[in-house]
């Protein structure tokens, strides 16, 4: 009989505490992995370079707003720039795009940003990539032309149930209760293939349809016909590389530049965002810690479950010992016990960490729109094994050694 | 040829301030293929010098060799695997694993051995003592006499030199208790083993050709004022 078969057999004999403590274990690692795995996530939403903005023209007013409003769909715009300053800044030579956009409606819970219609044509989100329409990719349609035309972001479509041709009248505003625009009737043209950011929970609309909605007011009408009245809420700005993929360092002197007028306001984002982090870093180390303390309660009910098993084996174990079984032989089926156990419970937490991020990301998607994705493999779970592997032979080694040092013939038979 | 050479042996425990003496044995020797039974009452040090004889304890002073093995001095680790090799051992209680069936127990038998049996050997060692009906039956669901005859079964799977049985009737019923020790009996000279059998029960010695009164044999035993010295 193998060694490992005595140890399971063991495990079998005690599978009611093993079972409870490989439960504990397992909740305690899920828990772990999957705040951190949504911290990580989190993160890489809120970073990643995918968006392909680096720097967002706005009005004055919160930076960390204007980025989850522009980039996030979150939030309100603080305020709105002059079309002609825009221009003024479209035209700097440091700048390589600029997509002016204007935000204030919705519809369906999700916004509908007017912007430009080169967005959907030259931006690229991703380097290299574009937005596309291919039914290949998983979109449907063309890129919006006509003012009464507008396209959906993949996963707006699909929870709004749109389809091509169907018609909308745009809520103005992004709260619930606000008016809707009775008398304009927009239709889709397009549903945009899923990119797997932020752009694709939005609807979009020509620039020019914002400020031609027939239920605007007169002065938001006139900034459709005079330029050097409009306004827009900002503009996506992509600025000049240098070698190595970096910003151009002159973005600093051209946002120090902008930021002395009293209603402009260069943002970019990687440099607003770490603030969020810190604002909202003490929610992931409180939930680590919970998760942390409930992993190490899992480890202590290991080894008091070990310690009982041991009380209740002592004649097994001296038994072992009597057919030839040596110190170090029954100290390694107890050692051996606690690392299965923990192992399973390690293996069992991953798993179910993954699955809570699986059910939590539906959730979190419907009421955020963030995206997390059950399949992210965070820093966390390289280290679960090894973890498991490491709080399984603490937890065994008082066992342990209280098994090596265990009187044979104390726990045998009885004397004659 | 000598399979047990006891010469001078002794085994004193500490008790307090004073040394308990429990084994006093000048000399003694089993030959190869022998069956003996060491007769006694409880207390007076039988079971003590199997578990001298099986490595298992350590003896204070004296020569011990079993299986041409010399005992004093051996390291713990290699007293352990000397007895997995060589060493047959039955107790009263059977001392059968709880969470393993029959034929597991004797599988388990062969585990620390040199001699790596298996399942086919341990069902015909089962069979051998009348249980191929109960291979995967655990203890629970096992008469005291089924049991053992596992136990028997277990001590012979490592195919060992020396069986020693301590009081391996003593949970029988008398119909058991004959059945038992004949099958045991046989089974060592079936298999070749040599067999030291410790009892306090008189229709038990009977039955062996060569029986030693355990108190002639240890002096501790023989002071009037016990076994204090």
């Amino acid at each position: 009989m193998s060694f490992w078969r005595i140890v399971l057999r063991s495990l079998r004999q005690h599978r009611f505490s093993s079972i409870l403590a490989v439960i504990s274990m397992a909740i305690g690692i899920a828990l772990l992995v999957a705040v951190y795995s949504l911290k990580e996530q989190t993160h890489r939403n809120f970073t990643q370079t995918g968006l392909g903005v680096d720097a967002i023209l706005g009005p004055k007013g919160s930076p960390l707003q204007i980025v989850l409003n522009a980039l996030y769909h979150l939030e309100d715009m603080p305020g709105r720039i002059k079309w002609t300053y825009y221009q003024e800044v479209e035209r700097d030579p440091l700048i390589v795009q600029a997509i002016p956009f204007a935000v204030g409606h919705s519809y369906g819970g999700f916004r509908v940003n007017a912007i430009d219609p080169r967005f959907l044509t030259e931006f690229e989100y991703l380097p290299g990539k574009r937005f596309s329409f291919s039914e290949q990719e998983g979109g449907q349609g063309r890129a919006f032309g006509a003012t009464n035309e507008a396209v959906a972001g993949w996963v707006a479509a699909k929870t709004l149930g749109l389809k091509l041709k169907d018609e909308f009248h745009p809520v103005c505003g992004v709260y619930e209760g606000d008016p809707v625009h009775e008398t304009d009737v927009l239709r889709f043209v397009g549903i945009m293939a899923p990119t797997g950011t932020p752009y694709d929970r939005a609807l979009y609309i020509p620039l020019e349809t914002f400020y031609l909605l027939a239920g605007h007011p007169a002065e938001t009408q006139k900034m459709a016909r005079d330029v050097g009245y409009r306004e827009i809420s900002g503009a996506y700005l992509k600025v000049k590389r240098i070698r190595g993929g970096a910003l151009h360092p002159g973005i600093q002197g051209l946002k120090y530049a902008i930021n002395q007028s009293d209603r402009n306001q260069v943002v970019i984002p990687n440099e607003v965002l770490p603030r969020l982090f810190d604002i909202i870093g003490w929610v992931d180390r409180v939930l680590l810690a919970i998760a942390g303390i409930l992993t190490i309660l899992a480890a202590l009910f290991l080894f008091f479950s070990l310690l009982s098993a041991l009380r209740e084996r002592r004649r097994d174990l001296a038994l072992l010992r009597s057919i030839g079984a040596t110190r170090r032989t029954v100290m390694g089926l107890v050692l051996s016990e606690s690392l299965i156990i923990a192992l399973l419970g390690g293996l069992s937490g991953l798993f179910l960490g993954h699955v809570l991020i699986g059910v939590g990301a539906h959730f979190i998607k419907a009421e955020t729109g963030v995206d997390f994705t059950s399949g992210y493999v965070s820093s966390a779970d390289w280290a679960v094994l090894p973890g498991a592997v490491f709080l399984g032979l603490l937890a065994g080694l008082l066992p342990g050694i209280q098994a090596y040092r265990l009187g044979v013939l104390k726990n045998l038979s009885p004397v004659s | 040829m000598s399979i047990i050479e006891v010469e001078s042996l002794e085994v004193s425990f500490n008790s307090g301030k004073e040394a308990l003496r429990v084994l006093d044995i000048p000399h003694w020797h089993v030959e190869k293929g022998d069956q003996v039974a060491l007769f006694g009452p409880s207390g007076s040090g039988k079971s003590t010098l199997l578990h001298v004889l099986a490595g298992l304890l350590a003896a204070s002073r004296g020569k011990v060799a079993v299986c041409g093995h010399s005992l004093e001095g051996m390291a713990e680790a290699k007293r352990d695997r000397f007895r997995a090799q060589y060493i047959g051992y039955i107790y009263q209680n059977f001392n059968l694993l709880q969470g393993f069936s029959a034929i597991e127990n004797v599988l388990l038998g062969m585990t620390f051995s040199p001699h790596q049996g298996d399942w086919k050997e341990a069902e015909r060692l089962l069979g051998e003592v009348g249980l191929s009906h109960r291979l995967l039956n655990y203890s629970a669901q096992l008469s005291f006499g089924e049991q053992q005859r596992v136990a028997v079964a277990r001590a012979l799977a490592n195919r060992p030199q020396l069986l020693l049985a301590d009081e391996p009737t003593g949970s029988l019923d008398p119909l058991n208790k004959a059945g038992v020790l004949r099958l045991l009996r046989d089974m060592c000279e079936k298999h070749g083993c040599t067999l030291v059998l410790v009892s306090h029960e008189r229709e038990v010695i009977s039955l062996f050709e060569r029986s030693v009164p355990f108190l002639e044999l240890n002096r501790a035993f023989q002071s009037p004022s016990g076994i204090q010295s």
